[in-house]
């Protein structure tokens, strides 16, 4: 508690507030965080990439040089060439799309029904409550990737209404369904805190009806959770991706870098190291790039929990 | 204490009768049957296989029955024991699975053991030597673990332990011992391979351990319980690990029920890639061939597992803090 207080007083020395909003608040402690502002920039050139590469890469299978098999980096191939001719470098750059479409898909999802079932849940209470909980404490019976792995199975070619579920939208509900439980849970105990608290009981005896007030009152005060859950929630879907794809479940015939890397799988003994390092390197820089601007910007929108 | 654990053991079963649907049921969506899959592997093999002998078969397995049928010849023998037929390895489940999931536990047991064993004097270190250079050293390098993906660690480590060690890294036993029944011999080679797969998958709970006891323990040494204990002279040792631990390891057990199943996660993939006689495998390969059996009993015993692995940090937890405890 003491520790709480003194952070308090202290960016009160340094700044007094006056009528600063959270999220203004928010966006000036991330803006000085510089180790957070080196991340985000990542992040966006990732973000960059992944937007860009469909348009600029469109017709990349036309590319197969049966010449260029296992060509080792040079100035031709930047990033090498794989067992047919492919540019490692392209496959790269598609993986990205691959992958933060479907992170963002994914969290899309399910961040937004985490949202709302945890707030659902912490502020009407009863049996709705026992509803949620013990919908999502069945879920988690089964270990993570493997239930993504059932679901995967599941999926195999089915279509429902016109959704082909075998390809990247399989992935993002896939994910998404999956992905929403820590939102819940956490939204849910703050909600059954901030339903006490006396605006929210003030508002009741005034006469708001309940959903109403959970929209207006509830919602935004458990926003910074959802986006904290969102950049944190990345890392999770960009791995399971990695994860899916490598086990040949993700999207067919399109590179990425779960495949990359089972492609690799035997080239390493060989000797052929750059398709491996390409695919664990992409992984690796966004993982991180996301890891740490999560935590920083957790840090900034609850300031309270820096310690904790 | 002992009416705590059996009411919790109770409030089990219904969560596992509907797991059990579930399971069955995601395990039955996809398209086709055991023998379809069946019938296109003949095909592949350029062998025919008669429309009749597929019929038989079907009958033979019963899944010529309604779903629900199936299920509750299923989940019936389940609970008495008999965890259903393998149709493709033509043996019981129970005899294909009792030995995988052993390895498996062990496995994910002993990746707890040894993400515990270094993350927590770790965690102290850094929470002692706050912002010193050695806490940077170990939290970025935690974070580094945190950001390669599992597997991707397991191929790395097969390529330096064959490669470079000269050791063996597929699978969990020497080629003498494969076949062999259990021995003290058998099990002390078991040990030698599986410190590959313990490090790689406690690789990546390492990072969020060490920062977990590290945390726990700054917050626990502000306390004024503390700052007492040293005001009257009690040793620094005597204070940090018989005061504060004590307090401060109690995240370490509440998050023993989240650590497990990623931990089991992590098993499964890093096997798979390693080829190792546990679940992954042989569960990958039970659901692209349909063996809806052992795939469902797979499933049930990690949820089983994973259930047991709560209610066991939930006891833990009573035990360490008297505060805790449960009406």
């Amino acid at each position: 508690m003491s520790q709480i207080n003194t952070t308090i007083s202290d960016s009160a020395v340094v700044e007094p507030r006056v009528g600063r909003s959270l999220w203004g608040d928010a966006f000036r402690r991330l803006r000085r965080d510089r180790a957070a502002v080196v991340c985000f920039g990542i992040i966006v050139i990732y973000a960059l990439v992944a937007i860009i590469t469909p348009f600029a890469l469109a017709d990349w299978k036309d590319d197969v040089s049966y010449a260029d098999k296992y060509a080792a980096p040079s100035s031709k191939y930047w990033l090498g060439a794989d067992v047919f001719g492919r540019s490692v470098l392209q496959k790269t750059l598609i993986g990205a799309h691959v992958s933060m479409s479907v992170a963002f898909m994914a969290n899309i999802i399910a961040i937004p029904l985490g949202m709302l079932l945890g707030a659902i849940a912490g502020y009407y209470g009863g049996w709705i409550d026992d509803l949620i909980v013990w919908m999502y404490t069945t879920l988690t019976c089964i270990p993570g990737i493997i239930r993504l792995i059932a679901i995967k199975f599941a999926f195999q070619d089915k279509v429902v209404f016109g959704v082909d579920l075998d390809g990247m939208a399989g992935l993002y509900i896939a994910l998404g369904i999956m992905g929403w439980i820590g939102t819940c849970r956490l939204v849910r105990a703050e909600t059954m805190r901030l339903r006490e608290l006396d605006y929210v009981q003030a508002s009741r005896a005034c006469g708001r009806g309940r959903f109403s007030i959970l929209l207006k009152h509830i919602m935004p005060n458990v926003m910074h959770i959802g986006i904290i859950n969102f950049s944190l929630g990345f890392v999770g879907a960009i791995s399971a991706e990695v994860i899916l794809s490598y086990l040949n479940l993700g999207v067919a015939n399109v590179p990425s870098w779960g495949k990359m890397i089972a492609d690799a799988n035997m080239d390493l003994i060989s000797g052929r190291w750059w398709q491996l390092a390409a695919a664990t390197g992409a992984i690796f820089f966004i993982v991180l790039a996301w890891n740490i601007f999560g935590d920083r910007l957790r840090d900034a929108l609850d300031p309270k929990l820096k310690n904790a | 204490m002992l009416n705590y654990i059996l009411r919790r053991l109770l409030h089990m079963i219904p969560t596992l009768i509907v797991i059990s649907v579930l399971v069955f049921v995601i395990i039955q969506l996809p398209p086709g049957d055991f023998v379809d899959s069946l019938e296109a592997e003949l095909q592949e093999s350029d062998s025919v296989a008669s429309k009749e002998a597929m019929e038989q078969l079907r009958e033979q397995y019963g899944l010529d029955k309604p779903m629900w049928e199936q299920y509750f010849k299923w989940i019936s023998g389940f609970v008495v024991g008999d965890f259903g037929y393998s149709f493709e390895w033509r043996r019981p489940v129970v005899e294909l699975i009792g030995e995988r999931l052993a390895l498996t536990f062990a496995l994910s047991f002993g990746s707890l053991v040894f993400i515990y064993l270094i993350a927590i004097p770790i965690g102290i270190y850094s929470a002692r030597h706050q912002n010193s250079m050695g806490d940077y050293a170990f939290s970025s390098f935690a974070v580094l673990g945190l950001c390669i993906p599992n597997f991707v660690l397991a191929l790395v480590a097969m390529f330096v332990v064959v490669f470079l060690l000269g050791g063996s890294a597929g699978g969990l036993f020497s080629p003498e011992y494969r076949f062999e029944p259990w021995s003290f011999g058998k099990f002390l080679n078991m040990l030698s391979h599986l410190w590959v797969p313990i490090i790689v998958v406690g690789a990546a709970g390492m990072a969020g351990s060490m920062r977990v006891m590290r945390n726990s323990m700054l917050n626990v040494l502000r306390e004024q319980y503390i700052t007492t204990a040293r005001a009257k002279g009690v040793s620094e040792f005597k204070v940090v690990y018989k005061y504060a631990l004590r307090v401060a390891a109690n995240p370490f057990i509440t998050g023993l029920g989240m650590q497990l199943p990623r931990l089991i996660s992590g098993s499964v993939i890093v096997a798979i890639v390693l080829g190792l006689p546990t679940t992954g495998p042989m569960f990958l390969k039970s659901l692209q061939g349909q063996d809806m059996y052992l795939a469902g009993s797979f499933l049930m015993f990690l949820a089983i597992l994973l259930l047991l692995g709560n209610l066991l940090s939930d006891i833990l937890l009573a035990i360490s803090d008297p505060r805790i405890r449960l009406e």
